[in-house]
C-alpha cells in the first residue's frame, strides 16, 4: 500500500512539474536534467548527486503533505535546490565533499570499438545532417551563410546542431554500452 | 530582445552576472522549457568556441571552470572533441581521395599531351560515361582534326588502366578491412576469455575472503565465549572466599610432651570444607566421621561415607561455620571393615576462634 501511495505522489509531482512531458518518466528525466544543470552551472563537483538529493527532499516534503503552488511549482524546487547548494558549500569549506571519480576505460580494444561506434552512428545520420555538422565545425566562417541557406537564424541553427549532437551522443553511448556488454 | 537574452545567458554561463541576474536566469530555465533549451544550445555553442579557440583569454578561463567542474561536463567536452576530430578525419580522408584521383602529371607525360592543353580527371563520385573522354578546348578544334587515332587509343587505354587500378586498390582495401575486422574479432574474443578468467578469479578470491572472514568471526565468538566462561569462573571463584574456605587437615599424632598441630580458622567464612588427608595404603570401603569438642560434645557426624568420595588421597566434608564456636575440635575418622566393625583411622584437630 505504502509503495502505491509513494508512486502516486511521484506521478502527481512530476505531472505538475512537467505537464508537457510525454510520460511521467520523461518528465522526471527532464526535471532531473534541469537540476543537474542548475548545480553544474554553479560549478558543483557532483551535480548529479546534488540533483538527486534535491529530488529526494522534494518527494519527502510532498509526501508529508507540503503544498506546491500549481502556478509556479518550480519556485519550491528552486528553494530546495538553493538550500542543498548552501549545504554543499558549507560541507566543502569543512572539506567534507565527496568527489566522484570517473573510471576510464583502458582496455586495449576500447579505441577500436569507439571508432566503430562513431562510424556506425555517423552513418545513421542523414547525409544532410552529416554535412551540416561538418560545415558547422570545420568551416566556421560559413556559419552565418549556413544559417541563411537553411532559412534559419544563427540561434536556430545552433539549436538544430545541438539536437543532432544530442542524438549522436546517445547513439555513441548506447553503442559503447552494447560493445562493453559483448566484451564482458 | 533576443540578443539581450542571449547576452544574459552567455554571461550567466561564464559567471559574469550578479546574484540577482543569476536567480532570474535559474528560476526561468527551471520553469520554462523553451528557455532551458536555449540555455543548453548557447552552452553548446560556447563549448564549440572553447574547443575551437575562439574565446578571449578571460572567457577561456571562465569557460574552463565551467566545463571542467564535474565529470558530466568533462564528458561533454570529450564528446564534442571526439566529434570534431571525427569530422576532421572524415573530411581529410575525402580530400585525400579527391587529390589522389585529380593528379594528372604522370598520366599526361605518357600521353604526350601538354599539361596546359588538356585535363584528364577521374571523379570517383561521378561515373558518367561522358567524363571518360577528356574535354577539348574549342580553340584547338581545327588543329586536332588530323589527330592520329592511335593516340586516342593510347589515351583510352591509359584511362582504362587507371580505372582498373583504382578498382583493384578499392577491392584490396575492402579485403584488408575485412582482415582487420576479423583480427579485431579474434582479439576481442581472446580479451573476453581473459576477462572471464579474471572475473572467475576475482569471484574465487572473494569467496576465499568471505570464508576467512567467517572463520575469523567464529574464532572471535569462541574466544568471547571462553572469556565469558572465564569471567563467570572468576566471579564464582571470587565469591567462594566469602562462603567457603577449604582447608587441608593432616592426621594429628599424639606424642607425650609433643606440640599438637592446630589450625586457626577465620570467623568470616560461612562454610568450611575440610579436606582430610588419608593414607592411601590403608583404604576402607566406607568411613564414618565425627566432630567433637575436646570436652566431649558432639558437633557433627556422618556415617557410611563411601570411599569413592576420596579424591587424590583426600576426603572432603563441608560444614557451616555456624556450627563451630570458640572451641577446640577433633574430627575422628573411622573406617568400616568388611564385618561392619569401625576401625579408627585418624584424628584431625583444629581450633576455632571467633
Amino acid at each position: 500500500m505504502e509503495s502505491k501511495t509513494s508512486q502516486t505522489v511521484f506521478d502527481k509531482l512530476f505531472r505538475l512539474l512537467e505537464p508537457d512531458a510525454q510520460s511521467i518518466d520523461s518528465g522526471f528525466r527532464r526535471c532531473r536534467l534541469k537540476l543537474v544543470k542548475f548545480f553544474a552551472w554553479r560549478h558543483c563537483e557532483d551535480p548529479e548527486n546534488l540533483a538527486d538529493e534535491t529530488i529526494g527532499r522534494l518527494l519527502k516534503n510532498v509526501r508529508a503533505n507540503q503544498e506546491i503552488s500549481a502556478d509556479n511549482p518550480y519556485s519550491y524546487v528552486y528553494a530546495i535546490a538553493s538550500n542543498v547548494f548552501k549545504e554543499y558549500l558549507r560541507a566543502k569549506k569543512k572539506g567534507g565533499v565527496v568527489i566522484d571519480i570517473e573510471l576510464v576505460r583502458n582496455l586495449a580494444g576500447a579505441a577500436g570499438t569507439d571508432d566503430e561506434c562513431k562510424k556506425q552512428c555517423m552513418e545513421q545520420l542523414s547525409p544532410e545532417k552529416r554535412e551540416l555538422l561538418a560545415r558547422y565545425y570545420l568551416d566556421d566562417a560559413e556559419r552565418d551563410e549556413i544559417a541563411q541557406e537553411q532559412g534559419l537564424s544563427l540561434n536556430a541553427l545552433r539549436l538544430q546542431v545541438h539536437r543532432i549532437k544530442y542524438g549522436l551522443r546517445h547513439c555513441w553511448e548506447d553503442c559503447r554500452k552494447h560493445s562493453d556488454r559483448m566484451r564482458n | 530582445m533576443n540578443d539581450k537574452t542571449d547576452d544574459l545567458i552567455h554571461r550567466f554561463l561564464l559567471d559574469e552576472v550578479s546574484e540577482e541576474e543569476r536567480s532570474q536566469v535559474e528560476e526561468r530555465f527551471l520553469a520554462d522549457n523553451d528557455f532551458f533549451e536555449k540555455v543548453l544550445s548557447i552552452e553548446a555553442a560556447l563549448l564549440d568556441q572553447y574547443l575551437l579557440g575562439q574565446l578571449t583569454d578571460e572567457q577561456r578561463k571562465r569557460a574552463r571552470t565551467l566545463f571542467e567542474s564535474s565529470p558530466g561536463q568533462r564528458r561533454e567536452v570529450e564528446f564534442v572533441s571526439e566529434l570534431i576530430a571525427s569530422l576532421r578525419a572524415t573530411d581529410s580522408a575525402n580530400r585525400r581521395t579527391i587529390a589522389t584521383t585529380g593528379e594528372p602529371e604522370s598520366e599526361e607525360t605518357l600521353s604526350g599531351v601538354h599539361p596546359k592543353e588538356e585535363t584528364i580527371s577521374i571523379d570517383s563520385e561521378v561515373a558518367s560515361p561522358a567524363r571518360a573522354f577528356p574535354p577539348v578546348p574549342t580553340g584547338w578544334k581545327n588543329s586536332l582534326l588530323p589527330f592520329n587515332a592511335r593516340c586516342w587509343l593510347v589515351v583510352l587505354t591509359i584511362c582504362l588502366v587507371m580505372m582498373s587500378s583504382i578498382l583493384y586498390l578499392y577491392t584490396k582495401k575492402r579485403s584488408l578491412e575485412a582482415q582487420r575486422i576479423a583480427a579485431e574479432q579474434k582479439s576481442r574474443e581472446s580479451r573476453e576469455k581473459l576477462l572471464e578468467e579474471a572475473r572467475r578469479k576475482a569471484e574465487l578470491s572473494k569467496q576465499l575472503e568471505s570464508e576467512k572472514e567467517k572463520q575469523r568471526r567464529t574464532e572471535e565468538k569462541v574466544e568471547e565465549k571462553t572469556e565469558e566462561k572465564g569471567e563467570l569462573t572468576a566471579r564464582a571463584s571470587t565469591r567462594r572466599p566469602d562462603r567457603l574456605t577449604s582447608i587441608l587437615l593432616t592426621p594429628t599424632t599424639f606424642e607425650r610432651g609433643g606440640n599438637s598441630k592446630a589450625l586457626s580458622l577465620k570467623a568470616t567464612s560461612r562454610q568450611i570444607q575440610f579436606r582430610l588427608a588419608l593414607d592411601e595404603s590403608q583404604l576402607y570401603k566406607r568411613y564414618s566421621l565425627q566432630i567433637t569438642t575436646f570436652d566431649g560434645r558432639r558437633v557433627w557426624s556422618k556415617d557410611a561415607v563411601d570411599a569413592s568420595r576420596i579424591k587424590k588421597g583426600q576426603l572432603a566434608l563441608t560444614l557451616s561455620t555456624a556450627l563451630l564456636t570458640d572451641e577446640d575440635y577433633r574430627i575422628e575418622l573411622k573406617g568400616l571393615s568388611d564385618n561392619g566393625e569401625p576401625v579408627h583411622v585418624a584424628d584431625y584437630i583444629f581450633k576455632v576462634r571467633r
